[in-house]
């Protein structure tokens, strides 16, 4: 298992998908079960991914990015095969708000969440408030969350501010939580308090936990 | 007092270096400039620490600095130095108005300068690793095109904004404009700055 482990984070490392994928194969044909390939090869892999870019800044964001991409990938092909398929934990709206084009973290913390069985809907980069608190109560998801990548934009009216204001107004705020992410929070953990989110992550696998969190919390989910 | 602020230090991105040069001798600022380059824009900790280490090279109070919101320390640090920079996100903001940016954005636009398309390689490089794949999988993933900005000020640099539209495989698309809004946004700080001074 280690060594299979130790090869697929290598090719992942070394951004070859091909490659990660056909261990993941090979592994299958020697017949590892799904589950095993899911739970101590990709997820590890990619919580390994995580501390190697976040805590020992070793690896470039592309490498983090395709780590997610190739569990993704492999999650969609292995989930069915699972001999109980485990049901997914919530669905989780996702977006930048107006105004912030970068996308990429959003997209890491996303895979990490589907890695961890949430169902993600990414609604994409520069998203009005509206727009957040339309699609989680059309999909029914108790959890918005919020990536930024400027001050401003995590500042402004258009995003957990904005998307507050109208989940109070519509008397929502006991079924959907929002939690927040991106750069200005790293450089000042209490500005998820100023932008009025119920809590925040500065990555991808620490937003499962505090999701997860967050859904203890509230009094009447879906 | 007056006298005391008279030759004012701009510290800026060197992102449009060519143009903010253009308009200090147009309009015969009294400034001394620095540019940093732009490829701090994808290293935090190297910004943070070329920026501050700038600032304090200059006198004090009598400073300007052309950024935008390019790092989540910037209006930190630009306090913590008594100097104002320029208002807006970020430089392509700054040149053509917030409006048209947001326009743009919308439409899935990557925007393009003629310095980042010099220093293509090593600043997506840097940033984001150099597997084209990988790279290609980015971009796709949120923009749509590729628009390149010329301003009065640009070279040719149509040959190199090609190769990466075809690299990266988004279509290019291309706009003119002219250097108004940021002249109007440098005169801004610059007059707020001399106004200080005068107190």
């Amino acid at each position: 298992m280690n060594d299979i482990f130790d090869r697929y984070f290598e090719a992942i490392s070394d951004l070859n998908k091909n490659k990660a994928l056909k261990i993941i194969q090979n592994a299958i044909d020697s017949g590892m079960s799904p589950e095993s390939i899911v739970f101590e090869v990709v997820v590890p892999g990619l919580e390994r991914m995580v501390e190697a870019f976040v805590v020992l800044k070793e690896i470039a964001i592309s490498r983090h990015y395709l780590a997610t991409v190739i569990a993704n990938d492999i999650l969609d092909r292995l989930l069915p095969l699972f001999n109980n398929i485990p049901g997914t934990i919530c669905k989780v709206i996702l977006g930048c708000p107006s105004g912030d084009f970068h996308g990429l973290g959003k997209k890491i913390v996303g895979g990490c969440l589907r890695a961890n069985r949430f169902e993600v809907v990414d609604l994409g980069i520069n998203v009005p408030a509206c727009n957040f608190v339309d699609a989680a109560l059309e999909q029914g998801a108790p959890v918005i969350g919020i990536s930024s990548m400027m001050v401003s934009t995590a500042l402004s009216n258009q995003g957990a501010r904005g998307i507050r204001k109208l989940l109070h107004d519509k008397k929502l705020e006991n079924k959907i939580k929002i939690i927040v992410g991106g750069a200005p929070y790293l450089f000042d953990p209490e500005l998820y308090l100023k932008v009025e989110a119920d809590g925040w992550s500065p990555n991808g696998l620490l937003a499962v936990q505090e999701i997860k969190k967050l859904l203890g919390r509230m009094d009447s989910p879906w | 007092m007056a006298q005391k602020f008279k030759v004012l230090s701009l510290v800026a991105c060197g992102i449009l270096r060519k143009e903010i040069e253009y308009l200090i001798l147009k309009n015969n600022w009294n400034i001394k400039s620095q540019f940093l380059s732009s490829s701090l824009h994808t290293d935090f900790d190297k910004l943070y620490c070329t920026l501050n280490h700038s600032l304090e090279q200059t006198s004090g109070n009598n400073s300007v600095v052309f950024y935008g919101e390019c790092h989540p320390l910037m209006d930190q640090i630009i306090d913590s130095h008594h100097t104002i920079r320029t208002p807006g996100q970020n430089c392509v903001e700054i040149l053509l108005g917030h409006d048209t940016f947001t326009r743009e954005l919308s439409k899935g636009a990557f925007f393009l300068l003629e310095d980042w398309v010099t220093h293509w390689d090593k600043n997506v490089f840097q940033g984001l690793g150099a597997n084209k794949e990988v790279l290609k999988d980015i971009f796709h993933s949120e923009q749509r095109y590729f628009l390149t900005i010329r301003t009065p000020c640009s070279g040719d640099f149509s040959a190199r904004a090609k190769a990466i539209s075809t690299s990266i495989g988004l279509p290019l698309h291309w706009m003119d404009t002219g250097l108004d809004l940021l002249e109007a946004n440098l005169k801004f700080i610059i007059g707020k700055k001399n106004m200080e001074a005068s107190e």
